[in-house]
């Protein structure tokens, strides 16, 4: 096992130098081919990105952006897993289904939504036959930010139901039948015999979708494009932006960086918050 | 087998409620989609809901436009590959991180979390780097072949997969598996008789995640791969190129071949999804 | 519950088994190979695959080697492959460039420059449409682009509502354009005068563009080493681009929404009289609409709004230098290969078999010449190609084309309420005038 992942330690810890290296020179159109003999600035990247560059903003936007789609998704993931824990009709159909957003690929479900949401679009029909309004303009302005929320919400609320449909098969029957002979509600049910059992694979699902709703370029990117509006120009679109586009590649390197750290100490507080790096007896899981 | 369905949480009424609920929030989008793969481009940009005519044609010309055959082939083997190879060793390694307290077990625990807010956007360059020199130092060809797909999903899948089993893992009661090493059992032996048969919920979600690691990928398999080894979801985008100089995307064929796209994910859940079962659930093991 | 079990696990062993037979994809080669870098037409797909075909028997004949196409979905696509491709050494021997993009490419002295004699491998300088050339390098001494096809920006206008409203010939002046726009337009009848795109990631700034150097103004200084975006020149072309909107009502107020899909739809339903900023590349959704037969084309006016005639400084610029270079990579082993497929690619013969493929127009003089004769429709736009004026040859311009659309991304919530605040569209045009002049610094450097 160990000289397995010492070779993807190497496959992985390699880029990830080189990509940090890269923070620290000033790597452009004008230095790309000779990169080895890029000038070495020493932190001017990081100070520009955190100055004058417009990433404290995107940081912001992407950091409220992966809360909020994670707030939002979490119930309704762990509602669905509910739904198709116990035996009902078809329940490897239906089973199924509550994936099909998932795994249509990424690019088309913005190109779909991007369609939806143009100004005659279906989704401004559909407001309009009820009276809503319907003559929003949903991909530019302020009202983007709560597209690109709905849209992702809808994407990947499979992601938690996953987890939590996996999660629930490990609560023994013996538990729910404790809590029918006491005679409890559904919600006392919920709340005292599953939230608990639910906790490891809950807490791991939190956290990885905030990250991976961090992260999520594809997207915004199809949606709204490069220069986005303001309103959605996550960090992932502006990273992108400034390395592939304008080409600097170091101040992008710089900008990732910067955001991997004020990601992973949350991140790793959290762990241990929650305890989930801990061994099983230790947790008293 | 008794009437009352013990693992049914919600009440029977709000159950069916809600599946509607969710299937309706699901479906309706996609079946939009389902529309506008045989309604004619111009339609589409105009925002007509209902087509003008049925563009059925759409599903015969987008094998034409690109090589989705392939595409799909390329994509379900490098999806699979990276997705089984993933879980093999995340179950390893779960394994170990679980069971045994050694130096360095939560700094790589947090590693690993770590490796999953690194942007893509971000390796991008620094990967390419790495495996085009690969070819000119050690003479082995990566880029534009399978393997280097297969490599670069891992570096994303394999942490998060190790991550599921880790979580999954830590349910087992460890009783379980002393009764096995008294038996005279390898610890392999345990793992593999015991914790595995145990564990199919986790690694069938593992395998999932991570095979959407690799089938979802269009930034890194844009770079990596030749006209050959070109994925589904980087072909996709030829429909949805809006060329400079006024032409309608072709919404159709992009709609229908994401359609096409997502069936067999879907087809592969719904054979693997009958091990959403673990033994545990039901209590047996107890006894 | 065996059976049950076996299925799941057989599929995936055949699976597995699968890759192992296919192996890896790899790029075996026995004789010469030339590697090129294309972009896909996704309008004309069969036919390219064909034409690409018919191109590689013929330089198999001419030189004996083989012929390998790669192909791009999108610019993003292509840039990134460029990047990679430039970092590492290691890619395709040739590449198709657009023509915005060869400045960049060019700083990034990742292509050969050509010399004469290279040139002369190619059959000269005179083989081409001259103004097709400007945008092969910043003078003719470092050049690195050979133009392939030729894509100049015109307007199309709907014949039959002109003649309805008593127009006798397209607009040559943005005033007339306004004029007959507004006498076009009837927003009971949901009828504009002219469709446009302002949230494309396209076009807009080319209008900026166009605007300024009508108005005499410049984007960057003509030595390279100023960035003028936040010159008046430059504020009041972008008010020109808004105020078709907003002063003058001639357009759909849904176009701030609209890309160039949406604005090309309204003009295929009826919607629209004009349509400015496009391309023999909206031929076929013209062709397959309601507007067929009722269409023409016609070069950009070419005074700027609210002028009789250009001011002095003003060029006139119907249209960017707009089409596809070929560049040979400076890692590549294989120049001489790379001239003989240039000059195979640039031949009268192989151009005119292109343009007629592929509906793009030829940049050899002869093949051009003998298209415009053939199509009559087209002609109006390879006359377009006559006014057109290359976008600034610096490394610096991807920032100024993003900047500007920047800019106008920007302005669009201001546009759906129907109107704009000059300060801070001049804030928007600092802050990227700040950008491009650091870039065209670190050039300096």
């Amino acid at each position: 096992m160990l000289p397995g992942l010492a070779l993807l330690g190497l496959v992985v810890a390699l880029p990830f130098l080189l990509a940090v290296w890269m923070g620290f020179i000033d790597l452009d159109q004008y230095t790309l081919r000779d990169w080895l003999g890029a000038p070495f600035i020493g932190l001017a990247n990081f100070v520009e990105a955190l100055t004058t560059s417009s990433m404290p903003h995107s940081l912001w936007l992407s950091v409220s952006f992966a809360l909020l789609t994670t707030a939002i998704a979490t119930p309704i993931g762990l509602l669905a897993a509910l739904t198709v824990n116990g035996r009902v009709p078809a329940r490897g159909l239906v089973r199924s289904l509550y994936l099909v957003p998932y795994v249509i690929p990424q690019f088309a479900t913005g190109s779909l939504w991007q369609v939806l949401l143009q100004p005659d679009g279906a989704v401004n029909k559909v407001l309009r036959a009820l009276g809503l309004g319907g003559s929003n303009e949903w991909l530019i302005g302020p009202p983007a930010f709560w597209a690109l929320v709905a849209v992702d919400v809808w994407a990947s609320w499979a992601f938690i139901y996953l987890m939590a449909l996996s999660g629930l098969q490990t609560i023994s029957t013996e538990l729910y039948e404790a809590a029918d002979l006491d005679g409890v509600s559904w919600w006392q049910k919920v709340r005292y015999v599953v939230l608990p059992q639910l906790r490891g694979p809950l807490s791991l699902g939190l956290i990885l979708s905030t990250l991976q709703h961090f992260n999520n370029f594809t997207l915004p990117f199809v949606l709204f494009g490069s220069p986005a509006p303001e309103a959605v120009n996550v960090l992932p679109v502006n990273i992108y932006q400034t390395s592939f586009q304008v080409f600097r590649f170091g101040l992008g390197a710089a900008m990732s960086v910067l955001a991997l750290i004020i990601l992973a100490i949350p991140a790793w507080l959290y762990l241990r918050g929650v305890r989930l790096d801990a061994k099983p007896e230790e947790a008293g899981a | 087998m008794s009437g009352r369905d013990a693992q049914a949480v919600l009440p029977a009424r709000l159950n069916g409620v809600l599946i509607a609920l969710l299937l309706a929030f699901v479906l309706v989008p996609v079946l939009f989609m389902v529309l506008m793969s045989v309604t004619p481009d111009a339609d589409i940009a105009g925002g007509t809901l209902w087509p003008s005519h049925l563009a059925f044609d759409n599903y015969a010309r987008m094998w034409d436009t690109v090589a989705l055959g392939s595409g799909l082939v390329n994509s379900l083997v490098v999806a699979l590959v990276s997705a089984v190879v993933a879980v093999v060793f995340a179950v390893g390694a779960a394994y170990c991180l679980t069971r045994f307290t050694f130096v360095g077990r939560r700094p790589y625990l947090a590693v690993l979390v770590f490796l999953q807010s690194v942007p893509q956007v971000l390796l991008l360059l620094p990967l390419f780097m790495v495996f085009s020199s690969a070819t000119t130092y050690l003479g082995l060809p990566l880029v534009g072949t399978r393997l280097a797909l297969i490599l670069a999903y891992l570096t994303f899948a394999l942490p998060l997969a190790t991550w599921v089993m880790v979580t999954y893992f830590r349910k087992i009661p460890e009783s379980l598996e002393e009764a096995g090493l008294l038996d005279g059992l390898t610890r392999f032996g345990t793992l593999w008789r015991i914790v595995v048969p145990l564990s199919w919920p986790g690694m069938v979600v593992a395998l999932v995640f991570a095979f959407l690691v690799g089938w979802n990928d269009v930034v890194i398999a844009s770079v990596m791969t030749h006209p050959d080894t070109r994925t589904a979801a980087v072909d996709l985008q030829v429909f949805g190129q809006s060329i400079e100089g006024g032409a309608i995307p072709q919404y159709g064929q992009l709609m229908g071949a994401s359609v096409l796209c997502s069936v067999p994910v879907v087809l592969l859940y719904l054979l693997f999804q009958r091990y959403l079962v673990s033994g545990l659930a039901a209590g047996a093991e107890k006894g | 519950m065996f059976i049950g079990r076996i299925g799941p696990v057989a599929v995936l062993a055949l699976l597995l088994a699968g890759v192992a037979a296919c192996g890896g994809g790899g790029t075996g080669t026995g004789g010469a190979q030339l590697r090129v870098l294309v972009a896909t037409d996704p309008q004309y797909p069969q036919e390219q695959r064909a034409w690409l075909d018919r191109v590689k028997q013929q330089f198999k004949a001419k030189t004996g080697a083989d012929l390998s196409f790669e192909t791009f979905a999108s610019a993003g696509e292509e840039q990134t492959k460029i990047q990679t491709s430039i970092v590492s050494g290691d890619g395709p021997d040739v590449y198709h460039l657009g023509t915005t993009f060869t400045p960049v490419a060019y700083a990034t002295k990742g292509f050969q420059t050509l010399s004469e004699a290279d040139w002369q491998k190619i059959g000269g300088r005179d083989r081409f449409v001259p103004e097709s050339l400007g945008m092969s390098g910043p003078d003719p001494a470092h050049q690195i682009g050979v133009p392939v096809s030729t894509r100049p920006y015109g307007m199309v206008y709907n014949t039959a509502m002109f003649r309805a409203a008593g127009i006798a010939a397209p607009p040559v002046a943005w005033d007339e354009f306004i004029a007959d726009a507004t006498r076009l337009t009837q927003p009971a009848a949901g009828v504009y005068g002219t469709a446009l795109d302002y949230a494309d990631p396209y076009d807009p700034w080319k209008f900026v563009w166009m605007f300024t150097l009508q108005g005499g103004g410049r984007l960057v200084s003509d030595d390279l080493r100023q960035a003028r975006l936040d010159s008046p020149e430059v504020a009041a072309a972008v008010g020109d681009y808004f105020d078709l909107l907003t002063r003058h009502h001639v357009a759909d107020p849904k176009s701030v929404g609209w890309r160039s899909a949406q604005a090309l739809a309204a003009f295929t339903a009826g919607k629209a009289a004009m349509l400015p900023m496009v391309t023999p590349n909206a031929v076929p959704a013209l062709e397959g609409s309601a507007v067929k037969g009722q269409y023409a084309f016609a070069p950009m006016p070419l005074v700027p709004p609210g002028a009789a005639s250009r001011p002095p400084g003003g060029l006139a610029a119907g249209t960017i230098v707009s089409g596809d270079n070929i560049a040979i990579a400076s890692y590549t082993r294989q120049k001489d290969l790379a001239l003989s497929y240039l000059d195979l690619i640039t031949s009268v013969d192989v151009q005119l078999d292109y343009s007629q493929t592929l509906g793009v127009l030829p940049a050899n003089a002869e093949a051009a010449r003998r298209q415009a004769e053939a199509h009559p429709q087209l002609a109006p736009l390879i006359a377009a190609e006559r006014t057109a004026v290359p976008t600034t040859f610096t490394g610096a311009w991807s920032d100024a084309q993003i900047g500007l659309t920047n800019v106008v991304t920007q302005s669009l919530p201001a546009l759906t309420n129907g109107a704009y605040d000059p300060a801070a569209v001049q804030r928007l045009l600092a802050d990227a005038n700040q950008k491009v002049q650091s870039s065209l610094s670190r050039q300096g450097r």
